[in-house]
């Protein structure tokens, strides 16, 4: 067999060739990228692409009840924070490309496989990157008009076969009653899919499906799309998960790559408290700092004396997140659920001891498990005689309201608290809540109950700031602030030689470091680093 | 059931009367190699818990059941490699597994009136018998599933294992996905209204025409729905708007009884409706919810979700009630009831009572006794049949897609079982 050598690209990839590469603004990243990208862009790609997924995650909490309106409050917030490729993206255009279209669709591209690779290794950030890579792409998908649908489904190579007039005529009720169409039924044209390919209109009962076949209107070919995506990206993290472990064996991406989840304190990132919390101040905690999710769960603890399974994992970890140690965190479960007559300490350690273990990784598999955020905790469904998840979305107004003069918040934060969640706004709920029991705004915005804690804390402690900054500055050297501004800085010398422009000492003291790691291999193969056909 | 009577009789059931070649043939799915990935635990005495159990041979499981005696034995998904040798380097990772259901009747208690808890009566278990109803032909129609087994749970719910080919191989997405679909109450105990209906798709529909018949009956009548002021105030809280509740309140206050009340209130709903009422016709499917919060399947669609989730097995018996965990003809599940399921302990009295009856009328001579079949003896015969049907019926839809593939796989399977018994 003849060798053929693998085309290798310069820095940049010449205009003709990226054209071919990416001919619309929508992917499905089949094919991994291929060329030579320096080590920095390579990191301040991820950064920045993780930020955007972070920037999601906040606009996913605040819970908009169309798609547009999704897309338009996110298209905003990438603009208002900078980024606007990718606010471009979002609203994929379609198919016209100029040359900075080129450069967005590569850095999409690229930035879409470092992240595999990063968030392959831990079961949750595989989620975490499932759910939110997934809802981007619908999002983008969403932007794209008839024309450049078909232009898509063309490159895609799928294809459907559609139902016939008799058989539309036929199944006419059923169809008219079970699908969600906006327009003129008569002129709809239907497909027949098998229900697995649209599991999104299948969990939303949103289409007729019969004897395992879905009749899916063109108008939702989104989640078809959708569900392969997902499913495609699944396959993909772990297969990535397997390279990272197997194949890399660069040190420096290696460190990079499993440091990159945590490197940014983002909004939605856990907090690790950085001291033990004893179980003997959880009563006065949960009144100053919790948040009101963790609060009721507590409060509900410790006068029924159960959780349902749900809510022991999400207070559980919370607690783990807030410094409670495991030795601690089974005495409290155990001296809690223990007052529930038919449970004695022998049926506690049979029935409840392994999963307290099994959150702090001492049992099973072992894994480090972090507390769920407010995603999470307002996307996971509750059901009857269950009281965990988000108490702005699960609680009835009535109910919530109750629970609030209980807590004697102010009638006015009150009306205001109750208008936010009425609206989806959960996350201004919160806000709201914080702001009413600390008569203060937070810091920063948090969009994860150990962070909601950490922000009281700070508050409420003063005394123990320089601990906190000890946290910050385990992340400060890699964030993506600092990479950012170096990436800018070079730009800056290459353009002015003068000096004049010098940045601040602090600066210019992180730009060393990340140089000092990082920075002496200036470009590496990305075609050997993420085509890997080993497997 | 005591104790101790339990520890005498589970080496005898396990001995005599578990249906060991029948339960193999069903999850190995037609491959020796299915069956030795797949996980089992169990639960002994004192509640010792052991999980990742996997066995080669139907008789290593056979021997380490009887060695055990567990008091529960569960089934999880199978495995990419078997789960007793996993090690620690290699991946492990479920590769298929049963799509079940799991319905628990504590989740109906802020529904029913006539028992709480662990209790079940005649009553109460006919939201069981409409749940096997509803999620049955949903399954089977909506989704093209044709292998479905019902389980009476040993005390007060029933399990579903939809066994298709397809069933097996969904992903944990697609699971969730129709999880979802099937559930249409949502939200826990700080939510009211648990039900909301957009459109009428079809499923619901066809719920609905399963549950209206017997609507009044089961719900306004015999759970009194309506019937005491903590009933009704629970029943006024689904409608959300004060001024609204406040009307029907008046309406159900000017009649007596549960069914009074709530013939008044449809007849009100309906003229409200019929008069163009805004805020009522915002509401229009408000009959329809209402009887979907108090009559619709209540899954826990965790079970359903997780692809290695364990679920109790059939032919477990309950250590608390002593009854055996007997599969369920949805067809008949009208005439079901958990309160004549057999026990272990009459199981054993109806073996030891043909066997003497037997001896007394055939002499000496056991030659006839030893060649009919334990589990004939008993009323365990009806419950293993329906088991058998659908094995039959599975095991030919796996043989006609064997056939497709490949003729000589067939007869490697055929070979398989002769070695294996
Ligand atoms: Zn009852």
């Amino acid at each position: 067999m003849d060798y053929i050598p693998k085309e290798k690209f310069t820095v940049k990839p010449e205009i003709s060739i990226l054209k071919e590469t990416y001919p619309h603004d929508v992917q499905l990243y089949k094919i991994p990228p291929t060329g030579e990208i320096s080590l920095l862009e390579f990191q301040d790609y991820a950064l920045e692409r993780q930020k955007v997924l972070q920037l999601l995650e906040l606009i996913l909490t605040q819970q908009h009840s169309t798609l547009e309106e999704t897309k338009l409050a996110f298209t905003n917030l990438l603009r208002k924070e900078g980024y606007y490729q990718y606010a471009k993206l979002l609203n994929a255009q379609g198919s016209d490309s100029n040359n900075e279209d080129l450069e967005a669709r590569r850095k999409d591209h690229i930035s879409h496989y470092v992240l595999r690779l990063a968030y392959s290794l831990e079961e949750d950030l595989q989620n975490y990157m499932l759910v939110h890579e997934t809802e981007f792409f619908k999002l983008r998908f969403a932007s794209m008009n008839k024309e450049d649908l078909s232009k898509f489904l063309i490159t895609s190579g799928i294809h459907y076969s559609q139902i016939s007039q008799e058989f539309k005529e036929q199944n006419r009720e059923n169809l008219r009653a079970s699908t969600v169409f906006t327009g003129d039924f008569e002129n709809m044209d239907f497909y027949e899919l098998p229900f697995d390919e649209v599991v999104d209109l299948i969990n939303d009962r949103k289409v007729y499906v019969h004897r395992g076949i879905a009749y899916v209107p063109q108008s939702e070919f989104i989640s078809v799309f959708v569900t392969h995506f997902r499913s495609n990206l699944a396959v993909e993290l772990n297969r990535a998960k397997k390279f990272v472990v197997t194949n890399l064996s660069d040190d420096r991406l290696q460190h990079f790559i499993k440091n990159l989840p945590d490197c940014f304190s983002g909004m939605s990132k856990v907090v690790w408290s950085s001291e033990n919390t004893p179980i003997s101040k959880l009563n006065d905690l949960s009144k100053t700092s919790y948040p009101l999710c963790m609060r009721i769960m507590h409060e509900h603890l410790k006068t029924n004396h159960h959780l349902k399974n749900t809510g022991r994992l999400q207070y559980g970890l919370f607690l783990k997140g807030i410094g409670v140690t495991l030795d601690d965190s089974i005495e409290f479960w155990k001296s809690e659920m223990t007052k529930k007559e038919d449970i004695n300490e022998d049926k506690f350690n049979k029935q409840y001891l392994y999963q307290i273990q099994y959150n702090y990784g001492k049992v099973g598999r072992r894994v480090n498990y972090r507390p769920p955020g407010c995603t999470k905790l307002v996307v996971d469904p509750v059901g009857p005689g269950e009281i965990h998840g988000c108490p702005f979305k699960h609680m009835d107004i009535d109910e919530l309201t109750k629970k609030l003069i209980e807590y004697k918040i102010s009638p006015s934060d009150i009306h205001e608290i109750s208008k936010y969640a009425t609206e989806g706004r959960y996350n201004l709920a919160c806000t709201t809540y914080f702001e009413s029991t600390h008569k203060k705004y937070p810091e920063k915005i948090f969009f994860h109950p150990n962070q909601y804690f950490e922000q009281s804390r700070l508050i409420l402690n003063k005394n123990e700031i320089k601990e906190e900054n000890t946290i910050q500055d385990k992340y400060a050297e890699l964030s993506p602030e600092n990479i950012s501004q170096s990436a800018k800085i070079k730009v800056e010398k290459n353009i002015n030689t003068s000096n004049s422009t010098t940045p601040s000492k602090t600066i210019e003291r992180k730009v060393k470091t990340i140089d000092r790691k990082m920075g002496k291999m200036d470009s590496l193969n990305i075609a050997a680093l993420l085509n890997d056909d080993s497997d | 059931m005591d104790e101790s009577s339990l520890l005498d009789l589970l080496p005898l059931y396990y001995s005599r009367l578990f249906p060991y070649i029948d339960y193999y043939r069903w999850l190995s799915c037609g491959e020796a190699n299915t069956f030795a990935r797949r996980e089992f635990s169990f639960t002994l005495r004192d509640d010792i818990y052991i999980r990742f159990q996997s066995f080669r041979k139907i008789n290593d499981f056979k021997n380490e059941i009887k060695r055990l005696c567990p008091y529960k034995i569960d089934i999880g998904a199978v495995y990419n490699v078997e789960p007793s040798n996993k090690k620690r380097e290699v991946k492990f990772e479920p590769i298929q597994k049963e799509f079940v259901i799991d319905i628990d009747m504590t989740d109906y208690d802020e529904i029913r009136v006539c028992c709480s808890g662990a209790d079940i009566c005649i009553k109460c278990w006919k939201y069981m018998a409409l749940a096997v109803k509803i999620l049955d032909i949903a399954l089977r129609n909506d989704f093209g599933f044709d292998h479905i087994l019902w389980v009476f749970s040993g005390r007060r719910g029933v399990h579903c294992w939809v066994c298709d080919k397809k069933a097996r191989f969904l992903t944990q997405n697609c699971r969730k996905g129709i999880a979802n679909y099937l559930q249409l109450i949502t939200g826990g105990d700080c939510t009211k209204k648990k039900v909301k209906i957009r459109k009428m798709h079809h499923s619901i529909k066809r719920a609905l025409s399963i549950i209206e018949p017997v609507f009044i009956k089961i719900c306004i009548e015999e759970q009194n729905m309506l019937g005491t002021k903590d009933n009704v105030t629970k029943f006024l809280g689904i409608i959300t708007e004060d001024e609204m509740r406040n009307e029907v309140k008046d309406v159900l206050n000017k009649h007596l009884t549960s069914i009074t009340k709530w013939e008044a209130f449809v007849s009100f709903f309906k003229d409200q409706i019929q008069s163009g009422s805004k805020k009522w016709c915002k509401m229009r499917y408000l009959i329809e919810e209402i009887m979907i919060q108090y009559a619709y399947p209540r899954l826990d669609i965790n079970v359903t979700k997780g692809l290695n989730h364990l679920l109790k097995s059939p032919f477990c018996i309950h250590p608390k009630t002593g009854k055996v965990c007997i599969p369920i003809n949805p067809k008949l599940v009208d005439q079901f009831d958990p309160h004549n399921v057999p026990t272990i302990m009459t199981l054993i009295n109806e073996i030891n009572t043909f066997d003497t009856k037997e001896i007394t009328e055939q002499g000496e001579s056991t030659d006839n006794l030893k060649r009919i079949k334990d589990y004939k003896k008993t009323s365990l015969n009806k419950p293993y049949y329906i088991f058998q049907e659908f094995l039959r019926s599975l095991e030919n839809s796996q043989k006609g897609e064997k056939i497709k593939q490949s003729g000589m796989v067939f007869i490697q399977r055929q070979l398989q079982y002769l070695h294996e018994f």
